[in-house]
């Protein structure tokens, strides 16, 4: 049996001294798109700048088919919120999704012909193709959510992580980002995307991850879409773990 | 004179510490320039603005001379110092303030109206009007006496009479006025712009005001301390004061009184100094002493300097371990069945150098929790055990919690639970003990110690 | 000395020939040029990363950090040896870098008052080391040390081809590192951590940009002064900034404007005497304001324009779809309607509705004749599809935004001056092809589909509330 795309083991995260993603202990399955399911504050953005290195670990670890990040560089993608970016920057589409290309480029080498090829085609696939010389500050939201989607596509990584790319954006894109998701799981990736919709979250997801500061659930999406596991993701009183976070944080920091 | 004879003369002689004859003048200068720009610092700072100050004093720099070359044209008075007369620092004045409010205004111009970032906006107006105030005074050099010596450096040394320092007393009672006559405005527009608006506040009155008369007080204080040295007046002592204290009330006085001191003490310096024939300029050394005294509160402040940050730190590790300690006792205890343990079999049990065991053990016997027996082996108090049993309790109930509210895996939470029994205080164990309904075991089947 | 204009003309001609003249003095204006030049080009260019990635003040504090460096290589050196100098400059920097950061991580103060910390501290070291060295206790070294103060304004001449070499190497070196590592300073500039999980190497591309910083500032300072260095880090490129759409083509347009500004600072110093220094900063900073005010894609004074036109838009617009209401309402004819009706209808005074509709002078669609506003063919279709987007919308918002009808008004009057033909027809086709309004008023079909029953129900249906639009 080979060794999962992504494995959480006794996950912890704090901030300011203080945790705010307890012990996750999960396992992605491969070729699969999971939703992670959480209210707001419930640490899913953390849970994958973590995975990607972006924020230190209190405790446990990640593993990437059994290795760490730096050795499966090349196999996984992020797709960052839209909000993190500067929109000003002079930098066209193309430019963009090239970038994409950057982590298969050595120092010093520049993207060739090839490398272009893919980004065309991953603008093609995105349908920004006509969009290709414009600065991004010139974009709607779900135009400037499908660069990023083209941007991942060009990385041609074989495990991605995405942080709410529905967000803010029109039904058009959202249907054309849930196609390419399809697609790239025929294409045997995995995806893992952090998604704020509950509704939606059961027709996009094959399996689902309920988060809230502890791991709640994880499983097919069937199985765990119920009254009962949503109540406790979205609705359980979590201040013995607030308390303990308190706790912990003024014991590191001395400030009561 | 050479550099040792130089410290020699300072070692030895030690009536040249006190031989000093600290004229009146630059003293209540300096002071008045520090409690000025202490004050409207704070106010700066708290609001992520502190590199206004630094733009406001580059900015003025054009408005002096333009003010300087005014009233030249119009006083037609041929003993015009630089700042010199007070007649002619009204001109000056008067420009430092137009300066100022002029590039406060291209600055929000820039920024709101292209894509033109805030610091970039303050990085390419005010050294452009720097440049403007240089261009102008080389220019007239020929004209006014000007010093631009004096600007860069400042001449602390050369004021000598009220007339001088009269400008700058007034900025400094305004600034003092201000602050306390419009606390409560100041410090809700420094916090919360939006909630101020919705309060009624003049925002942008408020905030202009605050320009103006940084704008003001930093040319007051040109000709003591220099264009550029003003800046650490309203830097440096707001900066030390926040680190120790935390109320803005208290930063406000703090600051005045840091820079008040940094101001005697720096002058004072700088007379030694010169008796030992190491002659330096006075405001650079009052700066200097401020620097050294922000050092010394980054490094020592309670609650927040570096030293205490790492003796908390180090109390928090011995903690940890002791309570370990006590816990290897309890369990090599009972899994043998004796009363005392080996020091050795502890330190194989927690897998800890024997070495550094022996003070934590110290510790403990202070505290009545071991009793040390001749012979290296120690046992548990009742005292001792009671600790220990507290602390198994709170990680035997945090594994069942992780269980039960955290679905994780009955292998996967022993070592979660090690992490943080440590931390978990009695009122939150009771609760927890609560929430899961008095378990008598744990999910390896071991039984809960009891609560007192 | 001050010029007038023939003197400027004069010294103009001076200034170019000894360019390409012979002889000390002309090899020394040749020299200061190229210092200039080579100086602002090195800055303009580092400098848009340093303003893309917020680091503009940073840049400012290392210029005035490094000067207890200059002095203390003079300490070292016991002369102004361009070299020592510029060593002691280098670490300083780096000193103050570290302690700016060690401010940050370690405490609660922010970045910008640790900053400014580092800044006036080390300066005021440095201006200290400056007071002793060119003082009264050091008669030795006053020949020697009178030149250092210069370091803050910055004196071109006495550039000699030591310092040229310096500043050649540092030009040389900015570029090809930014031409080399351009990818990298990008992703980094633009979305570090997109950067950090591509295996860029975010530390190190930081620090490798510190360094050239510090080395670009350090060696800049003998030009333009320790002030001013900064400045040119930040406005050439915020000017290329506004002019255009791509980094290659931002670090381009920056070096020419860097360069330019450099040898209009050096003429502009030599015909004035005002310092090169602070002559190049003017120069780029009147560049700035100009192509801030006057650039045709960002500037204000074309945003203004595009304001302005639209404004007279809308007005026209407005006056179109009252015109036809008024046909609607009374069955006139839609090509002539009378201004007192249309007054009536948008409930003014006939003289401000008369102001308003000479505003479609020169336009296509209506123009004022007498009493009357005659409507070309096209003015009344596109009154009609002003009336009828209005309408559409005002049912959207009713239906899909549960608002309620005495609130759907605003709102339309504000859209239906930017609904476009097809999201007209979507709307239409959202909502099922409606006949009414949420006032009743019918939607009209648009002009020229054969469809005028809007146009022949009752007019008792006006508004069962009293609303009208």
């Amino acid at each position: 049996m080979s060794a999962p795309p992504l494995e959480f083991h006794d996950l912890t995260v704090s901030y300011n001294q203080k945790p705010v993603l307890w012990n996750i202990d999960v396992a992605i399955p491969e070729g699969v798109i999971v939703g992670i399911i959480g209210p707001n504050g419930a640490g899913k953005s953390t849970l994958l700048k973590a995975a990607m290195g972006l924020l230190r670990l209190s405790s446990g670890w990640v593993r990437f088919w059994g290795e760490p990040l730096e050795a499966r560089r090349r196999s996984v993608g992020f797709v960052p919120q839209r909000e993190e970016v500067d929109w000003d920057f002079p930098i066209t589409v193309e430019d963009l999704v090239l970038m994409g290309r950057y982590g298969h480029l050595g120092l010093l080498r520049r993207p060739g012909r090839e490398d272009r090829r893919i980004a065309e085609a991953a603008l093609e696939q995105v349908g920004m193709a006509a969009f290709r010389k414009r600065q991004i500050a010139n974009l709607s939201g779900g135009q400037q959510q499908r660069i990023f989607l083209a941007r991942a596509l060009a990385q041609d990584s074989r495990l991605y992580l995405m942080d709410e790319p529905f967000a803010g954006v029109d039904a058009t894109t959202e249907k054309t980002i849930v196609a390419i998701l399809e697609s790239m799981r025929s294409a045997g990736r995995t995806m893992l995307v952090v998604h704020h919709d509950l509704q939606t979250a059961r027709e996009y997801f094959d399996y689902l991850l309920l988060l809230n500061r502890r791991l709640v659930a994880f499983g097919p999406t069937d199985k765990v879409y119920g009254e009962d596991l949503l109540g406790k993701t979205y609705g359980g009183h979590l201040t013995v773990l607030s308390r303990a976070a308190e706790a912990i944080r003024a014991s590191k920091t001395g400030k009561p | 004179m050479s550099d040792d004879s130089v410290l020699l003369g300072l070692a030895s002689d030690v009536e040249l510490w006190f031989d000093w004859d600290l004229d009146l003048w630059p003293l209540v200068m300096a002071v008045l320039v520090a409690v000025g720009g202490g004050l409207l610092g704070s106010v700066f700072l708290v609001r992520r603005e502190a590199l206004l100050g630094d733009s406001v004093s580059h900015s003025v720099l054009p408005g002096v001379a333009a003010g300087i070359l005014f009233a030249d044209w119009f006083v037609e008075s041929s003993e015009t110092e630089v700042f010199g007369a007070s007649f002619s620092m009204v001109f000056v004045l008067a420009g430092a303030l137009a300066a100022g409010l002029a590039s406060t205004a291209i600055i929000n111009v820039l920024f709101r109206y292209s894509r033109i970032k805030l610091d970039t906006a303050l990085g390419a107006v005010f050294p452009a009007f720097f440049a403007a105030g240089m261009i102008l005074i080389k220019l007239e050099a020929s004209g006014a006496h000007f010093d631009l010596d004096c600007v860069f450096y400042g001449a602390l040394e050369k004021i000598g009479y009220f007339g001088q320092v009269a400008p700058t007393l007034a900025t400094t009672v305004l600034a003092v006025a201000f602050t306390t006559l419009l606390y409560k405005e100041i410090l809700v527009t420094s916090f919360d712009r939006q909630l101020a608006h919705s309060l009624g506040v003049r925002v942008g009155l408020v905030n202009r005001l605050l320009v103006g008369l940084l704008a003001m007080s930093v040319v007051a204080a040109f000709q003591a301390v220099g264009a550029i040295l003003v800046i650490a007046f309203l830097i440096v002592p707001p900066a030390t004061a926040t680190l120790v204290v935390d109320r803005f009330r208290n930063v406000l006085w703090l600051s005045a009184l840091l820079g008040s001191t940094a101001a005697v003490l720096g002058s004072w310096l700088t007379i030694v100094l010169a008796n030992v024939g190491l002659e330096t300029a006075r405001a650079p050394s009052i700066v200097i002493v401020a620097g050294l005294q922000f050092v010394v509160a980054f490094v020592v402040a309670p609650r927040h300097g570096v030293v205490v940050e790492w003796r908390r730190s180090r109390a928090l590790g011995r903690r940890i371990l002791e309570e370990n300690l006590l816990g290897a006792i309890y369990r090599v205890a009972q899994r043998t069945g004796r009363g005392s343990v080996g020091l050795e079999e502890i330190a194989t049990a927690l897998d800890y150098p024997c070495a550094c065991l022996r003070s934590a053990v110290i510790r403990c016997s202070r505290r009545a929790e071991i009793d040390a027996t001749a012979d290296g082996h120690v046992r548990l108090t009742r005292r001792g055990v009671d600790r220990v049993e507290a602390i198994i309790r709170a990680h035997r109930l945090w594994e069942i919690y992780m269980t039960a509210e955290m679905g994780s895996a009955p292998d996967h939470v022993h070592d979660a639970a090690d992490r943080i029994e440590h931390f978990l205080q009695p009122g939150l164990v009771r609760d927890l003990d609560e929430l899961l309904g008095h378990p008598d075991a744990d999910p390896h089947g071991r039984t809960i110690p009891a609560r007192e | 000395m001050s010029a007038d204009d023939a003197g400027v003309a004069i010294l103009t001609r001076e200034f170019l020939s000894s360019l390409a003249g012979e002889g000390d003095a002309a090899g020394a204006i040749r020299s200061a040029v190229l210092g200039a030049v080579l100086a602002s080009l090195a800055c303009s260019v580092l400098g848009c990363f340093v303003t893309l990635r917020k680091m503009a003040l940073y840049g400012d504090m290392l210029g005035h950090a490094v000067l207890p460096g200059v002095a203390a290589g003079f300490i070292v050196a016991g002369r102004k040896s361009t070299p020592a100098l510029l060593l002691g400059a280098l670490v300083a920097g780096l000193l103050a870098a570290g302690f700016t950061r060690l401010i940050c991580t370690r405490s609660r103060i922010k970045n910008d008052a640790a900053l400014g910390i580092t800044l006036s501290v080390f300066y005021a070291i440095g201006v200290w080391l400056l007071s002793y060295l060119t003082g009264p206790s050091r008669p030795d070294l006053s020949s020697e040390a009178s030149g250092l103060p210069l370091y803050l304004f910055g004196n071109p001449s006495v550039i000699h081809d030591a310092d040229l070499a310096f500043l050649t190497t540092a030009a040389l070196v900015v570029l090809l590192v930014v031409v080399g590592l351009f990818k990298e300073f990008q992703a980094c500039a633009f979305d570090p951590s997109f950067a950090a999980t591509i295996g860029i190497p975010k530390r190190w591309a930081d620090t490798t940009l510190l360094l050239l910083l510090t080395f670009v500032i350090v060696v800049s300072i003998k030009i333009l002064g320790v002030i001013l260095v900064a400045a040119l880090l930040v406005i050439p490129p915020a000017t290329a900034y506004l002019l255009t759409e791509r980094l290659r083509s931002m670090i381009i347009c920056s070096a020419v404007l860097g360069a330019t500004c450099g040898v209009l600072g050096a003429w502009l110093d030599y015909v004035f005497d005002g310092g090169v220094g602070p002559s190049i900063v003017c120069v780029a900073f009147a560049v700035l304001l100009t192509v801030f005010l006057f650039g045709t894609r960002h500037g204000v004074v074309a945003t203004w324009v595009r304001h302005r036109r639209l404004a007279l838009r809308t007005v026209r617009e407005n006056i179109l779809a009252s015109a036809y209401r008024v046909r609607e309402r009374t069955g006139a004819a839609a090509d002539s309607i009378d201004l007192a009706l249309l007054a009536q209808e948008r409930g003014e005074e006939v003289r401000a509705t008369r102001a308003l509709a000479r505003r479609l002078h020169g336009s296509p669609w209506a123009r004022v004749s007498g009493d009357r506003l005659e409507l070309t063919e096209e003015g009344q279709r596109r009154g009609c599809n002003i009336v009828r987007g209005h309408r559409l919308w005002e049912l959207f918002l009713q239906r899909e935004a549960s608002l309620a009808v005495d609130h759907v008004h605003a709102g339309a009057e504000e859209v239906e001056h930017f609904l476009s033909d097809e999201t007209i027809a979507e709307l239409e086709h959202l909502l099922g092809r409606p006949r009414l309004d949420p006032h009743g008023q019918p939607i009209p079909a648009p002009i020229g589909s054969g469809d005028t029953s809007a146009l022949e129900k009752d007019a008792t249906t006006a508004g069962r509330d009293g609303e009208r639009r």
